[in-house]
């Protein structure tokens, strides 16, 4: 398995719990979207994962690995080798839109001839291409949104976690991002979307957790979905 | 929009990686410090100061060295002989002295030569002129072997018991006086050097302390995206260490204007001694001492600082 939670809860320390005794399981290469109204607790799973934040209790496996074993020293190794897309876009704003995409790359090592060739094709493939010298506050908010998106898929993660990554964008621009999304899970990419975006969800007919209050309400397969839409 | 996503995993460098983070790192670094290099005048101003104090210190000590050797009696012992011996007994006294193991040379001066060599050397000289008789003796300046200056007490008295001896006087006492105070010197401005070194470390760290909670968003997105804590610490360490640089070449700058403004003051103390005196810089290698200290501390700083702050600063 890609990703496995066991009865994991999270409680803050103001005492709100935003996730309880919630148990699932991921392949590897699985795309799936999480869903649920504000607050239901989207983000905190995929904090979770991001080691953002830990559990309270039960324990988070990915990539057989136990993620209460990923210490301080281990954690930047971990992140790297996942691709992370934030509802506040978390650009770097002093610097353009090439430097803030070749980032992740950077950060792993990847030299600057690959990177030069991959950033423009990235920036290309979420309808960038040519903004590379633009920097953050010269792009609008689904730009920024797109640029976030092509930083956290150019380097080809192994998990890919993505908050209200259309949050901002036009159904048509939405779709086209979630084509690439699903290119990227073809490419053997695991691929998690916390999205409360219920037409754009039941449109791509992906497996799909509901949580609701901060427990998981139900697990949609493609199949379901399919035997849903008749 | 191209939706012909490049799904292949780019392979890293990581020595390269390393070495263009390094690169990257102390570029970024200058720049920080060029782009306001006036707003930066208070830090470098006191870094340059806590640098220049210590230099000024150890530079005076060298000069004082350099002069005091000049001054130096030209030999490990002298010996008085008895008033009236001529300068004869001196050479005899020289020639039994000079087989000895003690003994690597030796001297005689008349005690007419003596005379002349006080006349040169005082302000007495009208004084002497005065005088019926040479009050001077002859003498003979020994210079000791190794072996000399381990029993220097014993042979000293050895030769204070000779008849034709009057007084061995040890030219080294006043020097170990010197040397003694020199180093005392040496010690408090080490100490003064290590207190002032505190205070650029404190400097540089609170420079540095407001530099990340200004790149604070930053580094929370550089860890977000599994910055290692070096990475991130980087370019604040590079920062430090340009501080530093800087400093020092102030430092050096203002130790070149020190040098100016008290070299009329010290020719003139040197006239009154008849000598001349010119300050000596501190070199070439003194000067890269000098920065490489500054760089040293700068780093050091920056380092107590980011390492204390940047652990603080975690993405929730």
């Amino acid at each position: 398995m890609s990703i496995r939670f066991e009865l994991v809860s999270k409680r803050y320390a103001e005492g709100r719990e935003a996730l309880t005794d919630i148990s699932f399981e991921i392949g590897y290469g699985e795309m799936v979207y999480v869903t649920g109204h504000s607050g239901a607790g989207k983000s905190t799973l995929l904090k979770l994962l991001a080691l953002i934040e830990r559990p309270s209790d039960g324990f988070i496996e990915v990539f057989s690995k136990r993620l209460a074993d990923v210490g301080r020293r281990a954690l930047p190794a971990y992140r790297r080798r996942l691709g992370l897309v934030f509802q506040d876009h978390r650009l770097l704003l002093d610097r353009n839109a090439f430097d803030n995409v070749a980032l992740p790359m950077r950060l792993n090592g990847v030299v600057e001839a690959e990177i030069a060739r991959r950033v423009p094709a990235a920036l290309d493939q979420v309808g960038l291409g040519g903004r590379e010298s633009a920097l953050p506050r010269e792009l609008s908010t689904g730009e920024q949104q797109r640029l976030g998106i092509a930083r956290a898929m150019v380097g080809v993660p192994d998990l890919l976690l993505a908050d209200e990554p259309t949050g901002n964008l036009d159904p048509k621009l939405a779709a086209e991002i979630m084509a690439l999304m699903i290119s990227l899970k073809e490419q053997g990419t695991t691929v998690i979307i916390a999205s409360h975006d219920l037409p754009l969800i039941q449109r791509m007919r992906k497996r799909t957790l509901v949580l609701d209050g901060g427990r998981l309400i139900d697990d949609f397969r493609p199949e379901d979905w399919y035997g849903a839409g008749g | 929009m191209a939706l012909a996503a490049e799904h292949t995993r780019p392979q890293g460098d990581k020595r390269r990686a390393w070495m263009r983070a390094h690169a990257e790192g102390m570029r970024a670094g200058l720049q920080r410090l060029l782009r306001d290099p006036f707003g930066q005048l208070l830090t470098l101003g006191v870094i340059a100061v806590a640098l220049v104090l210590p230099a000024l210190g150890f530079l005076a000590l060298d000069q004082i060295d350099r002069a005091t050797v000049a001054w130096r009696p030209s030999g490990d012992l002298t010996v008085f002989l008895a008033a009236g011996e001529p300068v004869e007994r001196a050479i005899e006294l020289a020639d039994a002295l000079n087989g000895k193991p003690e003994v690597a040379e030796t001297e005689v001066r008349s005690a007419d030569d003596a005379l002349a060599e006080l006349r040169a050397m005082s302000d007495f000289a009208e004084a002497l002129g005065a005088l019926d008789a040479n009050p001077m003796p002859a003498l003979v300046i020994v210079r000791l072997t190794a072996a000399g200056v381990a029993r220097l007490d014993d042979f000293k008295g050895e030769l204070a018991a000779r008849n034709e001896v009057d007084w061995v006087q040890v030219d080294r006492r006043w020097l170990e006086r010197l040397e003694a105070l020199l180093e005392l010197a040496r010690r408090a401005i080490l100490l003064g050097a290590a207190i002032l070194a505190v205070a650029v470390l404190l400097v540089v760290g609170n420079t540095i302390r407001l530099e990340i909670s200004i790149k604070r968003e930053e580094i929370l997105i550089l860890k977000l995206l599994g910055a290692s804590d070096g990475h991130v610490r980087r370019p604040f360490l590079y920062i430090g260490v340009w501080y530093g640089i800087v400093g020092g070449l102030l430092a050096l700058a203002l130790v070149c204007v020190g040098l100016l403004v008290v070299q009329p003051a010290v020719d003139r103390l040197a006239l009154s001694y008849g000598a001349g005196i010119t300050l000596q810089g501190l070199g070439t290698r003194g000067m890269a001492v000098l920065v490489g200290y500054g760089a040293v501390l700068g780093w050091l700083g920056a380092w107590l600082a980011s390492a204390r702050h940047l652990r603080e600063a975690e993405p929730r």
